[in-house]
């Protein structure tokens, strides 16, 4: 499909708005697509059920400590994995109006939980953190599987199955995707993501931030920024494709200004283009959506300020990015009109493809 | 610029002549043995200070506050200190926390760098008209360089170095911080082999008769900011060693670290024990607006580690008990998470590590609300620390002044105290 067929089919139309307290920063659909997840800031994870666009609030999940990022529904919709900050992973059964836990894994890491993925066959859960190590999980009980870590990986940011099921593939700090192949457990391949790093002064800064593969398992995505600097970051938001098969870069897309940092989260539509969410300094961010290897994107919304999620519907006609609200920085003493020290919020947006 | 008699200050040659005590008590006026007992112990003080340029986050340090609304992802751990908990991210230091006092309230006026840093380091005294010195400078003039005769204020930072007069503020440009570039020594130290020894001294007599006529027909500051400067070479010619990275146990170079922090806080450390009356350790980079997290992770962790090296290594060769340790920032970072995942300026509420030179020890002073928005107790400025670390120093604030002119100035801000809890 060329781009302008692309861009003629799946222009996205902004449907609704909804906030939510305090920032999210993950969303994921049901399988089913009638159950929209937020991970958030303050541990919860709070649901909704979105089988229409008046969103009706379901009970949220709570039980988790510091920041619950990783979440991923089961195959048939009816748990939920969740992983927090103080490296705590839980089952969570859905079946019921308030989800009550399966099992739980106090200490699955220790420290943070970065991020999950659930295997093809709905059999294994993988989960990668600050501790350095990819951690394999039976989903039934929660039993551990496996452990794998590599002597010069460092914090792990994500991880994603191929769709075969057959390998790993991990985004570190220091921007190395390293693959594993899941039924031996031997480390087959580093890809060489390091422009997605830099050492400033004495701080990592960027990294391995997003990956995604497309459903025939050809191209693997890897998002994060070129950086500039450290400290109050400046780096042009990038995605890399790969030629999975081959381990080659086929494309390398810059998506905007040093202002804009960050590749936070990307999906691999099947028509053939990608979906990027975009979080740049305070009040930057933007959605992209493009077809790879072309210049520019077809679409792009920087209305939304600091994208940190994006979830496709699974019919691939919606999908969901969460923002931040307007304002969410400032230095010193800022006061809301109740004279109160406020949080900050997360915008989710909902967008049709116009297809 | 001459100080009033309180703090009139023995010189090396003074003190290291054969002059009796009592005859050096005497020249000293009516102060007499008591002064002298008092400069004594002023002699042997000495100060570290750690610069965390751009604002370290006290929530992903010294007051963390897990799992509230605004506490961030990290955990607390426990210190050594039974009750006291600091971020996971300085392991290593909380395990040290018996040597140390940790202030959790200090509120200060500045949520810009440009006037925070300044502000910070002079103490923000009240507005009188004249640039007050940052806290290497006060030092330094008034404790003097004790006996090694090396610089008294020395500043090591990554980039440039140089002699920094802009520091002294008004006790003149020489009081200037002289600063290492990278722990570098200043370039072209070493006389070269081309030029005897015998032939250097007749120069250097020459420099000095050369000053001295312009000394005589020009303002005293710069002449002896310029004069001092060569002294200071001169002094640090014997002290080559101070430079040599070669000398450095391997050990001390893994415990410390290999990046810019750890190397320098070594160096600081040699400093200190060559006897450097106030050693300034700057580190950059910590302004985290975006990826505050993240970027702590990074940070502190390295920070963790050269901070409790170089405690260990001063209370291990019984240091600490007169090197004031200080490490704080020119603010602290807000308790609200932004949009990139960072923390903004926050004076309202930050807190400040130190130990050493009799402040007590394994406490922590002060504190804020549950949710790390404000102090929850008497706000500390940064007029008290000064108060407390002058008195800490055996300076007394209440007595000691500057001399600007004529004009008596003091030294730490009037309407501000010495904190009692952390003073032994």
């Amino acid at each position: 499909m060329n781009t302008q067929t692309l861009a003629e089919q799946f222009t996205p139309k902004q449907i609704t708005t909804i906030e939510a307290d305090p920032q999210v920063l993950k969303l994921r659909y049901s399988p089913d697509g009638n159950t929209l997840a937020a991970a958030c800031c303050d541990a919860r994870i709070r649901r909704w059920d979105v089988t229409s666009d008046q969103w009706k609030e379901l009970s949220p999940i709570q039980g988790h400590h510091g920041w619950t990022q990783a979440i991923e529904f089961s195959a048939d919709g009816r748990t939920l994995y969740s992983g927090d900050s103080w490296g705590e992973l839980r089952a969570w059964a859905l079946d019921a109006d308030e989800p009550q836990p399966r099992w739980t894994v106090p200490q699955a890491h220790d420290g943070w939980l970065r991020e999950m993925a659930l295997s093809p066959d709905g059999k294994t859960l993988a989960t990668c953190g600050a501790d350095k190590t990819i951690r394999l999980w039976a989903t039934a009980d929660g039993s551990p599987q496996a452990a794998w870590q590599d002597k010069d990986n460092e914090d792990l940011y994500i991880v994603r199955y191929s769709p075969d099921g057959t390998m790993l593939v991990a985004g570190d700090r220091k921007g190395y995707v390293w693959q594993w192949e899941v039924a031996s457990g031997k480390l087959v391949r580093k890809l060489d993501a390091s422009l997605l790093y830099k050492y400033d002064r004495i701080q990592d800064v960027g990294g391995v931030f997003s990956l995604a593969f497309d459903a025939q398992g050809e191209q693997l995505a890897v998002g994060g920024n070129k950086p500039k600097n450290g400290a109050t970051i400046q780096g042009i938001p990038t995605l890399l494709l790969y030629n999975f098969a081959t381990g080659e870069l086929a494309h390398t897309h810059e998506l905007g200004e040093t202002k804009d940092c960050d590749v936070m989260d990307i999906h691999l539509h099947a028509a053939g283009f990608f979906l990027a969410a975009i979080s740049g300094g305070p009040g930057q961010g933007k959605v992209v959506l493009m077809r790879g290897g072309d210049a520019e994107p077809f679409f792009t919304e920087t209305k939304i300020a600091n994208v940190h999620s994006l979830a496709m519907h699974p019919s691939g006609k919606r999908f969901v990015v969460s923002g931040t609200n307007k304002g969410s920085n400032g230095n010193g003493r800022r006061l809301n009109k109740e004279g109160e020290y406020p949080n900050n919020t997360s915008p989710i947006h909902l967008f049709a493809l116009s297809e | 610029m001459p100080c009033t008699p309180h703090e009139h200050l023995c010189s090396r040659r003074a003190w290291l002549g054969a002059t009796a005590a009592a005859s050096f008590a005497a020249s000293l006026g009516p102060f007499g043995a008591h002064a002298v007992a008092e400069q004594a112990q002023r002699k042997s003080k000495q100060v570290l200070f750690i610069w965390i340029d751009g604002g370290m986050s006290q929530l992903e340090s010294w007051d963390p506050k897990p799992h509230t609304r605004f506490g961030g992802p990290l955990r607390a751990i426990p210190t050594s200190v039974p009750g006291i908990h600091f971020s996971e991210l300085v392991p290593r230091t909380a395990k040290l926390m018996e040597h140390l006092a940790v202030v959790r309230s200090l509120c200060t006026k500045d949520n810009s760098h440009s006037a925070g840093v300044a502000r910070i380091q002079r103490g923000d005294p009240k507005n009188r008209g004249v640039t007050y010195p940052y806290f290497g400078s006060a030092v330094a003039k008034l404790l003097g360089p004790g006996e090694s005769g090396l610089p008294p204020y020395i500043w090591i930072k990554p980039g440039s170095g140089g002699f920094i007069h802009q520091d002294a503020g008004l006790l003149g440009p020489k009081n200037g911080a002289l600063a290492f570039g990278d722990g570098q020594p200043p370039e072209n130290l070493l006389r070269p082999d081309t030029i005897a020894e015998t032939y250097d001294a007749e120069r250097q007599e020459l420099r000095a008769l050369l000053n001295q006529r312009y000394a005589s027909q020009h303002r005293p500051t710069a002449s002896e900011a310029n004069s001092y400067v060569y002294d200071m070479a001169h002094a640090l010619m014997k002290r080559q060693d101070l430079f040599d990275a070669t000398r450095l146990d391997p050990r001390d170079v893994e415990r410390y670290g290999s990046h810019d922090l750890g190397r320098h806080m070594l160096q600081a450390r040699n400093m200190l024990e060559a006897g450097v009356t106030f050693v300034k350790v700057n580190s950059y980079g910590w302004d985290t607006h975006h990826d505050n997290f993240n970027a702590h992770m990074s940070l502190m962790p390295k920070f963790d580690q050269a901070f409790a090296a170089i405690i260990e290594d001063l209370a291990a060769r019984s240091m600490l008990d007169n090197v004031l340790v200080i490490a704080l920032s020119e603010f602290g970072r807000t308790p609200r998470i932004n949009g990139a995942a960072g923390r903004d300026h926050w004076p309202e509420a930050w807190s400040a590590i130190m130990a050493g030179a009799g402040l007590r020890k394994g406490l922590v002073v002060g504190k804020t609300n549950d949710e790390g928005t404000f102090v929850d107790s008497e706000p500390f400025d940064i007029g008290h620390m000064f108060h407390t670390w002058f008195t800490a120093l055996g300076i007394d604030p209440h007595k000691t002044e500057y001399n600007n002119h004529g004009q008596p100035l003091p030294i730490a801000h009037d309407n501000c105290r010495a904190v009692e809890e952390l003073l032994a």
